[in-house]
C-alpha cells in the first residue's frame, strides 16, 4: 500500500498483486471520469454578457491529464471552477451545457443541474474533485494551522476522530515531502516558504484522496527551480494514485511536461485539442501556431514572430472566428460564421475553416 | 575581486564594483538592529555602450536592488558605480542629490507591472511628458509634440495622449511605459521584468519593440529577469546572480551551450521543454537560504550536487575563464566539472 492508509483503488483496467504491482493492464480500456458537453458560463456586467465560456466540450477518463492552456481572459479558469460550480456567484451562472461526474461505483452525477449550495455538490467538492490555486498565501486561512486546515478538510468528507485526522494531515505532509511534517503541522501559512505553502495545499487537496485534481496555475507564483520540484510532485502522486489531473496554464512548457492532451482556449472557446505531443508536433490551429512561434527559444536568436493586435474585448466579440481579427490566414468565411470542429489525423480537434473548407474540396 | 572583471574601456557606460546593499532588521519597540539581510555582497560587473546585460537568479537573489542601486533608488552600503557619459565618469553612488538629476536624464527604468507604474489619475500625455516637465525641457507644446511622437515610436497612436491607463491593455501600458523611460533620450534603462506581466502572444511585441528601440537609439540595457528563454533571446551577455552574488558571468551564446556554474546548469535544466513532452530532472532540491544568514563558503554549496568539503570553508572568488573571453565563474571546482547545457527535446 503505497498510499498511506489508503488502500489502493483497484481500477477496472488494473489486476494488483499483494505488493501493487500490477499484474494485468488493459491500457485502451478508459474508464470515463468526466464529461463536459456543450459548456456555456455568462458574466452579467454593467457593460453587457460575457461569455467566459462558450460552448466547451471534453471528456477526462480517469488516471489521464488535461491541459488547458490560453492568455488571461480566455476562460480557462473560469471553467475549472464550474465544473465543482464554484463559479463566481451571484454574478456569473451556467448558461448552458452539461457538466456529469461518473462515480467510480455509483451511477454519474449531473453536476451542472445540482443546486450550488447543496448537499450533493458538496460530497463531491474535495471529496471527488480537489483545486489548488495559484498563490497559497490567498487560498489558504491565515488564521488557522495548516494542520487544522488539513483536518478540517478530512473530518469534512471521512469518519475519522481528531487524532487519526491529525495523523492522517502529518502523513499527508510527509508524502508531499514537507521537512519535519510533526512541527510543520502546528505552523501558520505564514511561516512556510511560498513552494512550501504550495506543498501544503496539495497536501490539503489529496487529503481525502479525490478522484481529480485540478490545479490552476500552480506554479505561475514560483522560481523556476521551485517550479520544478512543485510539478514533479504533482505528477509523482498522480501516477501513485492513479489521480485524474486537470492542470491550467499560459505556460506551454508546463502542459507539455504534464498533460496527455491539451485544450487550448481563446475568448471561452476551445479552438484545438489533441495529444500533447501532436500538438507540439503538429500545431494546426493559427493561434496556437502563432502562440509557438512567438515564444523566445534558447539557442535561437531569430526575430519574435509575434501575434498583432491584441485578445478583443470581451463584451464586443466580433461575429465568426473569435480569432480573425489577428489571425494571418483569414478569408471570407471566417467572418460570419463561427467555425465548426474538424478532426484532422484521428483525434486531433480544430476549430478553423481554413481546414473545414480543404476537407470540403478533397472530399 | 572586481579587479578581476577588467579595466574600464572606452566602450564601457557603466561598471559597478565590489556592490553591497544590506538592509537592517529591526526588532523590538526600539527598532534596534538585530542584524542585516545581505540583498547585494560584492558584485561587480561592466555593461557597454549599446549592449544588454540580463541578469538571471531566483526571487530573492538581488536582482532587482542591483538594478535600484544603480537608478539610485537605493544607496548602496558600499562600492562604487560609474556611470560614463560623454567622455566624463560619474561616480553614481557618492552623487548629490542635485548632480542627481542631471545623471537621471541619461539612466532610466522600466518597471515590471505596467499596472501599478503608471499614475490612473494622469492622462497618457501628462504621463509621457512628465520627465519633461520635471527636468525643464521644452515649452508646453513642445512636450505634448514630443510625447505624441513617443507614442508612435512605441507603436501606440498619436491621439492616445488624451486616454488614460485604464483604457488600455497590459501590453499597452507597457509600451506606454517605454515611452515614457526614453522621452528623455537615456543612455541606459534598467529594465527591471518588463514582460512578465504580460501574457504570451504579447510578451513578444514588447520584446521586439525593446530591440528594434535599442538599434534606433543605441540604448544600453540592463535586463532583470527570471525567465531563462527571455533574457537568453535578448542579452548579450548574461549575469547568473544567486543569494546577492555572481556566480557566472558569460556571454548568452555560450552560456545556455556550455555553463560552467553548478547553478546555471540546475537554472537551465529546471526550464520546462515543451518540445519534449517529457519530465525534467529535478536537480535543486530545497529553497534558496536566507539572506540575512547566508551559508559559510560558496553561497551555493547547500543545494549544489558537486559539493566538496573545500566549497562549505572557502568562499570562491569570481575569475575568467581560460580561453573563453568575457566569461567569468565563481565555483572552485570550474576547472574539473563538465556540465550539461540546455538541450531541446525531440
Amino acid at each position: 500500500m503505497r498510499c498511506g492508509t489508503w488502500p489502493t483503488r483497484i481500477r477496472n483496467r488494473r489486476v494488483l498483486g499483494k505488493t501493487g504491482e500490477i499484474l494485468v493492464e488493459d491500457v485502451n480500456h478508459k474508464e470515463k471520469l468526466l464529461s463536459v458537453d456543450n459548456l456555456r458560463v455568462q458574466f452579467r456586467i454593467p457593460q453587457g454578457i460575457v461569455r467566459a465560456v462558450d460552448g466547451v466540450s471534453f471528456e477526462m477518463a480517469r488516471g489521464e491529464s488535461v491541459g488547458v492552456v490560453g492568455e488571461s481572459g480566455c476562460g480557462k479558469s473560469v471553467t475549472a471552477l464550474s465544473l465543482m460550480l464554484l463559479h463566481p456567484q451571484p454574478e456569473a451562472r451556467i448558461a448552458g451545457g452539461t457538466i456529469t461526474y461518473h462515480p467510480e461505483d455509483s451511477p454519474p452525477v449531473e453536476i451542472s443541474s445540482l443546486d450550488i449550495r447543496g448537499e450533493a455538490i458538496r460530497a463531491i467538492r474535495g471529496r471527488e474533485i480537489a483545486m489548488i490555486f495559484q498563490e497559497p498565501m490567498t487560498s489558504l486561512s491565515p488564521v488557522y494551522t495548516i494542520g487544522e486546515q488539513i483536518i478540517e478538510a478530512i473530518r469534512l468528507h471521512r469518519n475519522m476522530d481528531k487524532k487519526q485526522a491529525r495523523e492522517l494531515a502529518i502523513e499527508m505532509l510527509d508524502q508531499v515531502r514537507i521537512s519535519a511534517p510533526q512541527q510543520r503541522v502546528d505552523e501558520y501559512p505564514h511561516q512556510l516558504s511560498g513552494g512550501m505553502r504550495q506543498r501544503a495545499m496539495i497536501a490539503l487537496a489529496l487529503s481525502c484522496n479525490p478522484s481529480l485534481l485540478i490545479a490552476d496555475e500552480p506554479t505561475t507564483a514560483l522560481d523556476v527551480t521551485i517550479e520544478a520540484q512543485i510539478l514533479s510532485l504533482i505528477k509523482d502522486l498522480q501516477q501513485r494514485r492513479q489521480m485524474s489531473l486537470m492542470i491550467i496554464t499560459h505556460n506551454l512548457g508546463v502542459v507539455g511536461e504534464m498533460a496527455d492532451y491539451v485544450l487550448v482556449m481563446y475568448v471561452g472557446k476551445v479552438v484545438e485539442k489533441a495529444r500533447t505531443k501532436e500538438l507540439f508536433r503538429n500545431p494546426l490551429h493559427p493561434y496556437t501556431r502563432a502562440l509557438l512561434r512567438s515564444l523566445p527559444r534558447i539557442g535561437s536568436k531569430d526575430r519574435l514572430l509575434s501575434i498583432p493586435g491584441s485578445v478583443p474585448n470581451p463584451y464586443q466579440l466580433p461575429q465568426g472566428c473569435p480569432f480573425r481579427g489577428r489571425c494571418e490566414e483569414m478569408h471570407e468565411s471566417c467572418r460570419d460564421e463561427p467555425p465548426p470542429p474538424c478532426y484532422v489525423e484521428g483525434d486531433h480537434l480544430v476549430y478553423c475553416w481554413n481546414y473545414y473548407n480543404a476537407r470540403e474540396t478533397t472530399g | 575581486m572586481s579587479e578581476r572583471i577588467g579595466a574600464p574601456t572606452d566602450s564601457d557606460i557603466l561598471v559597478v564594483r565590489g556592490l553591497k546593499k544590506y538592509f537592517p532588521i529591526q526588532k523590538g519597540i526600539f527598532r534596534k538592529v538585530a542584524g542585516y539581510t545581505k540583498a547585494v555582497d560584492g558584485v561587480g560587473f561592466s555593461l557597454r555602450k549599446g549592449e544588454t546585460v540580463g541578469l538571471v537568479g531566483e526571487s530573492g537573489s538581488g536582482k532587482t536592488t542591483i538594478g535600484r542601486c544603480i537608478v539610485r533608488l537605493y544607496q548602496p552600503t558600499e562600492g562604487t558605480i560609474e556611470f560614463h557619459s560623454e567622455g566624463r565618469t560619474i561616480d553614481l553612488v557618492n552623487l548629490q542629490r542635485r548632480e542627481m538629476q542631471g545623471v537621471r536624464r541619461r539612466i532610466q527604468m522600466l518597471f515590471q507591472d505596467p499596472f501599478s507604474s503608471l499614475n490612473p489619475r494622469m492622462n497618457v500625455g501628462e504621463i509621457v511628458r512628465e520627465p519633461l516637465v520635471i527636468h525643464g525641457l521644452g515649452s508646453k507644446d513642445e512636450q505634448l509634440d514630443r510625447a505624441q511622437q513617443l507614442l508612435e515610436l512605441v507603436g501606440l497612436s498619436r491621439d492616445h495622449v488624451t486616454k488614460f491607463p485604464h483604457q488600455f491593455s497590459g501590453g499597452q501600458r507597457q509600451r506606454i511605459g517605454i515611452a515614457r523611460a526614453l522621452s528623455l533620450n537615456p543612455e541606459l534603462v534598467v529594465c527591471d521584468e518588463p514582460v512578465s506581466a504580460l501574457d504570451v502572444s504579447i510578451q513578444a511585441q514588447v520584446l521586439n519593440l525593446l530591440a528594434d528601440l535599442q538599434k534606433e537609439m543605441n540604448l544600453s540595457y540592463l535586463f532583470i529577469a527570471h525567465d531563462l528563454s527571455v533574457v537568453e533571446y535578448i542579452s548579450d551577455r548574461v549575469i547568473v546572480i544567486y543569494l546577492g552574488r555572481i556566480m557566472e558571468i558569460a556571454s548568452s551564446d555560450v552560456i545556455y551551450k556550455r555553463p560552467r556554474h553548478p547553478y546555471t546548469e540546475a537554472l537551465l535544466a529546471s526550464i520546462p521543454k515543451f518540445e519534449a513532452g517529457s519530465s525534467r530532472r529535478v536537480v535543486l532540491e530545497g529553497n534558496i537560504p536566507d539572506p540575512a544568514d547566508p551559508p559559510s563558503g560558496c553561497v551555493f554549496h547547500t543545494r549544489c550536487r558537486y559539493v566538496q568539503e573545500r566549497c562549505r570553508r572557502e568562499v570562491p572568488e569570481l575569475r575568467p575563464v581560460q580561453e573563453v573571453p568575457d566569461s567569468f565563474v565563481a565555483c572552485h571546482r570550474q576547472a574539473e566539472l563538465s556540465l550539461s547545457g540546455y538541450h531541446r527535446g525531440v
